[in-house]
C-alpha cells in the first residue's frame, strides 16, 4: 500500500493557511475537492471537522487552521479540502485537510530547501521538512506523517 | 522459487491438519486400517515434497514417523493412544522444523524426535532393533532374509515425447537396479526403420521383474517424475524372490497378455512355500491394494471420500470483491433515488432489474466469504484430546451442525473464545473420573458443540455434562468482589451471567489450564467485538451451556436508521429490544435519568444532549431500548427513520479517543450515517 505514495519528486503543491504559504510533496496529494457536506462526528475535538464520502470511501477531514494552531475564520469560495495520503504505522492512510486556498505546483531542487530554523521566533521544526523562498515569500514544506501522528499541534511557535 | 516454497508451506500446513484430524479419528477407532493407510500416505507425500524443497529436517523426521505407521498399516500391530499422542506432539514439533535454514537447536530437536520415534518403532517391532529399519511391507516380518524379498512386475511404457522433459529412462532402470535384483526386458517392436526414426522420440519400452525388500511406494517413487508422461504398472508377482524361476515369470506374463487377474498358482511354488498356502486369499487382497494404490498414484489422498469441486482464492481477493459489491449496493440505492425522482418509466424498469440483480450478487458474494465451522473442529478436538489426557479425565467432543457457515473473519476471531470456553468446561465443568463415578454419571464426559443458523445470525452452543455452576459460590465471590451487594436479590439466571464480569474466577487455586485471572470477561468482550452476544445456562450436576449468537457477516448488518438533530445514526438491530415513542417534556422532568415505560424503569441517555445538540427539540422523540450486558438501556433519538441494511465502512484514522462509533454507512442520498457501538457509548456517558 505504501508504495502508492510516490516519493522523491521535486514538485510541491502549495496552499495557504492563515496567510502563510505551505507546501507538501506532490506525491502525497491524491485529490483536491471543493468544500462538500461534512458529516459531523459528535463529541470530537474542534480541529476534527467530521467525515466525508469520497466515492464510497469514508475519509476523515481536519481543519487545517485549527489543527496547526491558527484562528478559525470563515469558509470562503476559495476554501478547499486536500486529500492527502501518507504512511502511518506501516499503513497508507487517507485524510482530508481544509485549507484557505490552493496555489500552484512549484519545483524546488533539494539544494533550494533549507532546514527549518530551530531557535527563535519562527517555525516548529518538528513538523517541517524544510523551508524555501518563492517570490520573496517563505514556503513551509510540511512533514505530513509527523503532523498526523500527533493530535493538535502548533506549526508556528508564536501564533500571530 | 520462493513462490514455490510458499505454496509448499501452505501444502504442508494442510498435510498437518489432515494428519491431526486423521489421528484424532484414529483415537476413536484404532483398528481403522483405511485411516492408518491415509495417514501413512500423507506422511509419505510430506516427506517427498519436503525433500524436494530442501526442508531436510522435516522430511527426515517424517520418514521415521512413516516407518512407525508402516508397522500398523499391516494390522499386525495395533495403534495405541501413546502412539497417537506421540505423533500429534511430533506434528507440533514438525511445524517448527519447517524452516529453510535450520539452526543447531532445530537439528537437536529433529534428532531427538528421530530417536524417540525409533524407540517406539523398536517397541512394536522388537525383532528389528536396528536404527536403519526402514520400509518393509506387510509380510516381511520373517527372519529369513531371502523370504523377505518380494517380486514385483513393473511395466514402464514411456510416452514418445518423454525426452522433452529431459528424462533419461535408463536412469530409472538404473535406480531400480539399486533397489534389488532385476530381470529387465526391452520392448523394441515399436522401433521404426532407421530412416523414419525421429531422434527426439522414444520408441522403446521396458518390462522387468524385481526382487526387493522395498515397498511398492518406494518403487513408485522411482517413477514419480515421469508419472505424467509414461504408463507405469506395478504388480506383485510373489511374496518371495522368484526372479530365477523362469516358469513363474513366464506364467505371470501369459496372464498379463490375456489381461487376466494374476493369481499365484500354488502348484508352481508349492515346493518352496508350504507355509504360505493358507495365505493365498490374503495375497489376493494385497494385490488388490497394490493395484489400487497404483491407480491412485497421482491423486492426493484425503480423509473425506467426497470430491470437492473448489478452487483456492486468495482471501484478499475475496475481501476486495466484497468491497466492490458493497460499493455497488451503495451506488444502486443512489440510482433508485434518482429514478424515483425522475419518474421515467424506462429508467424505473431498468433500475428495478438492476436492484434485483444486485441483491443476487450480494447474496452470492456473501455466500462466498462464508466458510463452514468445520474448519475449527480439528483444533478443538485436539485441545480436548490433549487436555483430557493431562487432566486425567476422559472426555469426548461431539459436534453437530458444523456445516453452518460464518464469515471467515468471524471464525478466525472465534477460535480463542471457543478454546477458552472448552478449556473451562474441561477443567472446571467436567468432574474427575472418581467423582463422576460417585454421581453415577459414567466415566466419559462429553462436551457438545452445536451450531445452527437462526435468521441472519448464527447460534453456537457449547455444553458440557459436568457439575454445573455453583450459584452460592458465584454469589459469594461476586459479593466479595463488590459486584453485587449482600442484600441484592437476583434470579439464578442473572447470577450465572456474573461470571462474565471482569476479574471473576471462582476456581480457588489457579491451574495452568484456565483461571489465570483473565476469564470469561475476555470471552464476552471478544464475542461482543464481533457484534455478538453470549449467555450461560446451567443446572447443578447436569450441564453448563454457553450460548453464543453471532451475526453472519461483519461488513453488512441489519440496523435501525435513526436521526438525532439532523444527523443519521445506525443502531444494530441485533441488540434492539423495543421501541417507544415519548414526549420530550416527560423526559425533561426525569432528574434521575430513568424513564418508566410499560411499568418498567429504564436508565436512558438522551443522544441529543450527549451529541452537543442545539436547536429545536421535536414534539415527539423515541426511546430505543437496547440490551446492555444483562440490562436494558434506553437511547433517546429524535426520529426513527426505517430499518436499514447497512454496509459498514471503517472510519479511518480520526482522533485517538474516538470509539463510540464502529463505522459509517453511506445512505442512498450519499449522506453518511454513523454506526453506534452502543456498549461503548453507554459506558462512556454513564
Amino acid at each position: 500500500m505504501a508504495s502508492e505514495i510516490i516519493q522523491g519528486l521535486n514538485s510541491y503543491f502549495t496552499f495557504r493557511l492563515g496567510g502563510k504559504l505551505f507546501a507538501v510533496n506532490i506525491g502525497q496529494i491524491t485529490k483536491i475537492l471543493e468544500l462538500t457536506e461534512i458529516t459531523k462526528v459528535p463529541n470530537s475535538p474542534q480541529y476534527f471537522r467530521g467525515i466525508i464520502n469520497l466515492f464510497g470511501d469514508i475519509i476523515p477531514v481536519f481543519d487545517g487552521r485549527l489543527k496547526f494552531g491558527f484562528q478559525e475564520t470563515e469558509l470562503t469560495r476559495e476554501t478547499c479540502i486536500l486529500i492527502l495520503v501518507f504512511e502511518l504505522d506501516g499503513q497508507a492512510v487517507n485524510s482530508g485537510i481544509i485549507v484557505d486556498s490552493v496555489e500552484k505546483v512549484l519545483i524546488f531542487d533539494p539544494e533550494q530547501i533549507k532546514p527549518a530554523p530551530t531557535v527563535g521566533r519562527g517555525f516548529n521544526a518538528e513538523f517541517i521538512n524544510g523551508i524555501t523562498i518563492y517570490n520573496d515569500e517563505f514556503v513551509i514544506i510540511l512533514n505530513i506523517e509527523k503532523i498526523f501522528s500527533e493530535e493538535e499541534i502548533s506549526i508556528i511557535n508564536v501564533v500571530e | 522459487m520462493n513462490s514455490f516454497v510458499e505454496k509448499f508451506k501452505v501444502e504442508v500446513g494442510e498435510y498437518f491438519e489432515r494428519l491431526e484430524s486423521g489421528l484424532l479419528q484414529l483415537e476413536q477407532d484404532k483398528e481403522n486400517l483405511q485411516n492408518i493407510g491415509d495417514i501413512f500416505r500423507i506422511m509419505h507425500s510430506m516427506k517427498g515434497s519436503g525433500g524436494m524443497f530442501g526442508f531436510d529436517l522435516l522430511s527426515d523426521v517424517t520418514h521415521d514417523l512413516e516407518s512407525l505407521f508402516e508397522i500398523f498399516r499391516s494390522g499386525e500391530q495395533k495403534v495405541d493412544s501413546e502412539v497417537i499422542s506421540f505423533t500429534l506432539d511430533s506434528i507440533d514439533s514438525l511445524r517448527n522444523l519447517m524452516i529453510e535454514n535450520p539452526t543447531d537447536e532445530h537439528r537437536l530437536l529433529a534428532s531427538k524426535l528421530k530417536s524417540d520415534t525409533q524407540k517406539l518403532i523398536a517397541r512394536f517391532n522388537p525383532s528389528n532393533l536396528k536404527g536403519e529399519f526402514v520400509k518393509q511391507t506387510a509380510n516381511s516380518f520373517g527372519t529369513n532374509s531371502e523370504s523377505q524379498q518380494i517380486t514385483y512386475y513393473i511395466s514402464f511404457v514411456p510416452d514418445e515425447d518423454i525426452f522433452n522433459n529431459g528424462t533419461n529412462p535408463l536412469y530409472l532402470i538404473d535406480e531400480l537396479h539399486a533397489l534389488g535384483e532385476c530381470n529387465v526386458q526391452v520392448v523394441i517392436d515399436q522401433l521404426p526403420s532407421l530412416v523414419e526414426i525421429d531422434p527426439v522420440k522414444c520408441y522403446v519400452s521396458w518390462y522387468l521383474f524385481i526382487a526387493t525388500t522395498e515397498s511398492v511406494d518406494t518403487l513408485q517413487d522411482v517413477f514419480i517424475f515421469v508419472a505424467n508422461c509414461a504408463q507405469i504398472k506395478i504388480e506383485k508377482v510373489s511374496n518371495e524372490n522368484v526372479i530365477h524361476q523362469d516358469a513363474v515369470l513366464a506364467d505371470f506374463l501369459n496372464v498379463q497378455l490375456n489381461h487376466d487377474f494374476w493369481e499365484l498358482r500354488e502348484t508352481v511354488i508349492s515346493e518352496h512355500n508350504q507355509a504360505h498356502e493358507t495365505d493365498t486369499n490374503e495375497e489376493k487382497e494385497e494385490a488388490d491394494v497394490v493395484l489400487n494404490s497404483a491407480t491412485e498414484f497421482n491423486k492426493t489422498t484425503s480423509f473425506a471420500p467426497t470430491v470437492v469441486d473448489s478452487i483456492r482464492v486468495d482471501s484478499v481477493k475475496i475481501d476486495h470483491y466484497m468491497n466492490l459489491v458493497s460499493e455497488i449496493i451503495t451506488a444502486q440505492s443512489r440510482l433508485e433515488q434518482i429514478s424515483s425522482n425522475l419518474k421515467n418509466s424506462d429508467l424505473e424498469l431498468i433500475t428495478e432489474n438492476f436492484t434485483k440483480l444486485n441483491r443476487q450478487l450480494r447474496d452470492n458474494a456473501f455466500d462466498m466469504s462464508l466458510i463452514p465451522l468445520q474448519s475449527l473442529v480439528v483444533r478443538l478436538k485436539r485441545l480436548v484430546h490433549d487436555l483430557s489426557k493431562s487432566l486425567d479425565k476422559e472426555v469426548i467432543l461431539i459436534t453437530e451442525g458444523m456445516d453452518t457457515e460464518l464469515d471467515k473473519n468471524i471464525i478466525e476471531k472465534l477460535i480463542e473464545p471457543l478454546l477458552h470456553i472448552i478449556r473451562n468446561s474441561l477443567d472446571h465443568g467436567i468432574e474427575s473420573k472418581t467423582e463422576r463415578h460417585k454421581k453415577k454419571k459414567g466415566e466419559v464426559g462429553t462436551i457438545t458443540l452445536r451450531a445452527s443458523t437462526v435468521g441472519s445470525s448464527v447460534q453456537i452452543e457449547i455444553e458440557d455434562d459436568g457439575e454445573g455452576l455453583n450459584i452460592a459460590k458465584i454469589r459469594e465471590k461476586a459479593v466479595s468482589n463488590g459486584l453485587i451487594s449482600v442484600q441484592e436479590k437476583m434470579k439464578d439466571e442473572e447470577i450465572y451471567q456474573l461470571i462474565f464480569e471482569p476479574g471473576f474466577s471462582t476456581s480457588e487455586e489457579l491451574t495452568d489450564v484456565s483461571g489465570r485471572g483473565v476469564g470469561m470477561d475476555v470471552v464476552r468482550r471478544s464475542v461482543q467485538a464481533l457484534r455478538g452476544s453470549i449467555e450461560i445456562v446451567s443446572e447443578k450436576d447436569k450441564f453448563t451451556r454457553f450460548i453464543i449468537k453471532l451475526p453472519l457477516s461483519l461488513s453488512i448488518i441489519d440496523g435501525l436508521l435513526t436521526s438525532v438533530n439532523g444527523s443519521y445514526y445506525v443502531i444494530p438491530s441485533s441488540i434492539i429490544h423495543k421501541l417507544h415513542s415519548v414526549n420530550p417534556e416527560f423526559l425533561k422532568k426525569e432528574f434521575r435519568q430513568v424513564v418508566e415505560l410499560d411499568g418498567i424503569q429504564f436508565p436512558f441517555l438522551n443522544l441529543r444532549e450527549e451529541f452537543d445538540g442545539k436547536g429545536q427539540i421535536p414534539d415527539e422523540q423515541f426511546v430505543v431500548i437496547v440490551y446492555y450486558g444483562n440490562h436494558s438501556f434506553g437511547l433517546v433519538v429524535d426520529e426513527v427513520v426505517r430499518e436499514y441494511q447497512a454496509v459498514i465502512k471503517p472510519l479511518g484514522r480520526m482522533f485517538k479517543s474516538q470509539d463510540i462509533f464502529s463505522g459509517a454507512s453511506i445512505l442512498g442520498t450519499g449522506q453518511l450515517a454513523l454506526v453506534i457501538d452502543t456498549n461503548k457509548l453507554i459506558k462512556k456517558y454513564t
